[in-house]
């Protein structure tokens, strides 16, 4: 609540300080607990760097918390050296956008006729989509569809199948509908068409949402790893968080005596932890350019007013 | 506007024609892709004239990838080993392999979705028993029985009835199970200096270093009260940690007999006859302050990291685990360069050896897909992996680039770490090869040691040797193979989980005069939801 000063500086009416110590401790409150639950968050992170950046004799001690010891580099040394890392997460990263791009053209082609109030058949389309939402075929008829698409070992195969999100569909189509028809309507008196009117009127409104849904989008392509999994056979098109989970999997040493196999060696948790913060690298590049927009359009879709 | 209307129906009839490919029943067809997406094996072909060799048989073979090899050795389908094996298996069976990477950490799940899609590889390995049993109840997997005779002769002189009677169910043979040249599995493990320094001996019992129950109460009181460790005992919620105190503890009629041993659900002993008493003696321990009250939470890692930073006094584990070059417990004695660890058993009050699991002589279990045109080839070809030849280039290499004869006529390694550059995960190029089979027989401990040698940091090779000798020594004994799946254990899978869970944190944290009510009140519960419908199922299948 503001306080109206005088020039000379006086509070003109005392009982609104009281207000303002209240509205005060209540933001240090606020602020505090906020604080705390970001610190939460941030910890596993502070965690693994510094793992990543320790020898691996104090961390096997369990000596190592949020300050590494024994500082050393020799982590992401090797990692930048394996080539087959690298380019994992070059493909995870050309998958991405490829992915990002595709989703959000298909997505809003999908959402802004929805968001016509006198689209014809939207009785019929509207709960065939919502459908999809709620049920799926499961992994096997999936697998299935793919493979006789011809998509298997193909980057299409991660495009394809999930390229429209229902979710984000409703969402796109709520800020849609949010737009005031009045701004279509002098459009269309002007003689502008639907794609005319979309592009250079309704898109540029909706930077937010569509940042915060390719945000959406990319998030989940970049650590989707099931479909990755069962449609990519090749070793050479393997995705970046596939070969993370190998690692981490790999580290399990009674797989290795249980396969009584020769010339494996466990993965030592500061190369984990290493490949874990090398696969954030991307995310913590990207997300400060669209943090303004998906700190706006985060309550998209809510209901309003 | 009418435009419009043209663009409308043209995209609808685009909709409306792209579903259509989904209504293609699933068949058999060649995938446009690369050969690794599951090129199906062609038939046997008929010779193009008399003279000619016959065109080769094509056979797709699982091999596991596990991302761990480097950009210049080349990937699990294609490298110099596998360029090796194609190139030998062509010339001696007339056989063409593909190799058909599979991720080792979703094995099942991915081969489950290509055999959905009848895009399965022709061979293909699990481990887990249940699993094979499941598929062949499927009619996934190939009934090899009537092959077994000509195409089989190897396999069967190899391998022998034995380890193939792991493959029957109901008397025919579904799958050739890879032998496990090493069956030891889980062993105890305790800091000696600390011992030596409080005067406390460690008596030689039936071959091992052991300590009854009481003697290893005592001991680890008297280490926690000398300061040298707050929580002594090491335990993980795991039948790893659990098993070696149990084995002390259960009565000798449970591996006696197949009832017996069917009386053991999921590798704990919790519905044996005596296990309780085991949990009894944990549950002193954990009163006693022997045992941390984070055991619960603590994983193998965990464990490796007490163990590392001198706050473990005694665990039981899988013998080769914190072992190898780099460990923990190399880590330790960087750190505790005194230290020293001595593997041993808790043997019973009566000093008879303890009575714990070891493997099945068994490993995977390798199956021929039910759509496989050229079983014959397949398992000629698994004849060929358990053979002489594929033993050496698997195991050893290639004589004088990777090994050579020592004086003793046993192969040993030429450059143990040129080895570990230049063979990356070659076993899983043949999983028949359950570690080499050099380590049965007159010279077994001396190839095993030489291995350990190779492999492990100096200062736990003989670490390494006493705890493999330890987990296969008398009354260790191997799990009951029961050839038909059992519904009752998938079924309640996750309440056994749950229960037996609940049966051991609280039964070992509850005040001792409590232990009894506590225990019999979660076993019940456990017994209620799951457990004894497994056994009775267990205790059917074995009459």
């Amino acid at each position: 609540m503001s306080v109206n000063k005088t020039d000379a500086g006086f509070v003109e009416n005392p009982a609104k300080v009281r207000e303002s110590w209240d509205n005060r401790l209540f933001s240090v409150g606020v602020v505090f607990i906020l604080l705390m639950l970001g610190l939460l968050c941030l910890l596993p992170f502070v965690y693994l760097l510094a793992i990543s950046l320790s020898s691996a004799s104090p961390v096997m001690r369990g000596e190592v918390f949020l300050i590494p010891k024994q500082f050393t580099i020799s982590v992401y040394q090797s990692i930048i050296s394996n080539g087959s890392l690298v380019k994992a997460m070059g493909r995870s990263v050309l998958l991405t956008i490829s992915y990002v791009i595709v989703s959000m053209v298909m997505t809003v082609l999908c959402a802004y006729p929805m968001a016509e109030a006198g689209l014809k058949g939207k009785g019929i389309l509207w709960p065939y989509f919502i459908f999809t939402m709620y049920f799926s075929g499961g992994m096997i008829p999936s697998y299935l569809l793919v493979n006789h698409l011809g998509l298997i070992d193909s980057m299409l195969a991660l495009i394809l199948p999930g390229m429209i999100s229902t979710y984000n569909m409703i969402v796109m189509r709520s800020f849609f509908s949010s737009i005031p028809a009045s701004l279509k309507e002098s459009a269309l008196i002007d003689g502008a068409g639907d794609l005319k009117i979309l592009t250079k009127i309704i898109l540029p409104l909706s930077k937010p949402a569509l940042a915060t849904i390719a945000l959406f989008y990319a998030v989940s392509r970049w650590n989707g790893m099931q479909d990755a999994l069962l449609y990519i056979n090749d070793p050479k098109k393997t995705v970046l968080q596939i070969k993370l989970r190998q690692m981490i999997v790999n580290a399990e040493s009674v797989n290795e005596m249980l396969e009584g196999i020769t010339g494996t060696l466990p993965v030592a948790q500061t190369i984990r932890a290493g490949a874990l913060i090398f696969s954030l690298i991307p995310v913590l590049i990207i997300y400060p350019f669209l943090q303004k927009y998906f700190v706006k359009g985060v309550m998209i879709g809510a209901v309003k007013g | 506007m009418w435009k419009k209307k043209i663009t409308g129906i043209i995209l609808a009839v685009a909709l409306a024609l792209s579903t259509a490919a989904c209504g293609t029943p699933a068949d058999k067809e060649l995938s446009g892709t690369a050969a690794a997406s599951g090129l199906q094996s062609q038939g046997e072909s008929e010779p193009e004239n008399s003279g000619d060799k016959p065109e080769p048989v094509r056979l797709v073979v699982e091999v596991y990838d596990r991302g761990n090899m480097p950009e210049d050795y080349g990937d699990p389908t294609d490298n110099k080993w596998v360029n090796i094996i194609q190139e030998k298996v062509k010339e001696e069976l007339n056989i063409e392999l593909e190799f058909m990477a599979i991720p080792r950490s979703e094995d099942t799940t991915k081969v489950q979705a290509l055999m959905a899609a009848h895009n399965e590889p022709d061979l293909f390995y699990i481990y887990d028993v249940n699993t094979f049993l499941t598929w062949a109840g499927d009619g996934a997997l190939a009934d090899l029985t009537d092959y077994m005779e000509e195409d089989g002769a190897q396999v069967r002189s190899i391998l022998g009835e034995d380890i193939l009677s792991y493959g029957l169910i109901d008397g025919r043979q579904y799958a050739i199970p890879a032998r496990r040249n090493d069956v030891s599995m889980l062993s105890s493990f305790i800091r000696k200096d600390w011992l030596e320094q409080l005067g406390i001996e460690i008596a030689d019992r039936n071959g091992n270093p052991s300590m009854t129950p009481d003697e290893l109460f005592e001991a680890m009181v008297k280490i926690k009260e000398a300061g040298l460790c707050e929580y002594p005992m090491g335990l993980l919620n795991d039948f790893t940690s659990i098993q070696p105190v149990e084995g002390a503890f259960i009565d000798a009629s449970v591996p006696a007999s197949d009832e017996g041993k069917a009386t053991v659900i999921d590798d704990f002993f919790l519905t044996a006859a005596g296990d309780k008493e085991a949990y009894r003696f944990l549950n002193k321990c954990y009163n006693a302050g022997l045992i941390s009250p984070d055991f619960a939470l603590y994983k193998s890692e965990d464990m490796g990291e007490r163990i590392s930073a001198g706050q473990c006094a005694f665990w039981s584990a899988a013998y080769w685990t914190y072992m190898g070059k780099d460990s923990n417990i190399a880590a330790l004695y960087d750190a505790e360069p005194e230290a020293e660890i001595l593997a041993m058993e808790v043997c019973r009050e009566d000093e008879s050896p303890a009575l714990y699991q070891e493997y099945m002589p068994i490993g995977a279990y390798c199956m021929i897909s039910s759509g496989c045109e050229n079983v014959g080839a397949a398992l000629r070809f698994i004849g060929w992996l358990v053979g002489e030849e594929a033993h050496t280039i698997i195991c050893h290499g290639t004589q004088g680039e990777h090994w050579e004869y020592n004086e003793a006529g046993l192969m040993v390694a030429i450059d143990p770490e040129y080895n570990n550059k230049d063979r990356v995960s070659v076993g899983d190029l043949d999983v028949m090869l359950n570690n080499d089979p050099c380590l049965i027989g007159e010279f077994g401990a001396e190839v095993f040691r030489m291995g350990k040698e190779n492999s492990n940091d100096p200062r736990t090779v003989d670490l390494t040797v006493n705890a493999k000798a330890i987990g296969e020594s008398e009354g260790k004994w191997p799990k009951l193979y029961i050839d038909r799946q059992l519904t009752a254990v998938s079924d309640y899978a996750a309440e056994l989980k749950e229960n037996r869970d609940n049966v051991i944190i609280n039964s070992i944290m509850a005040d001792e005069a409590e232990f009894d009510s506590i225990f019999d009140e979660y076993y019940n519960v456990y017994l209620q939801e799951g457990a004894k419908q497994a056994m009775e199922e267990q205790l059917d299948a074995v009459k």
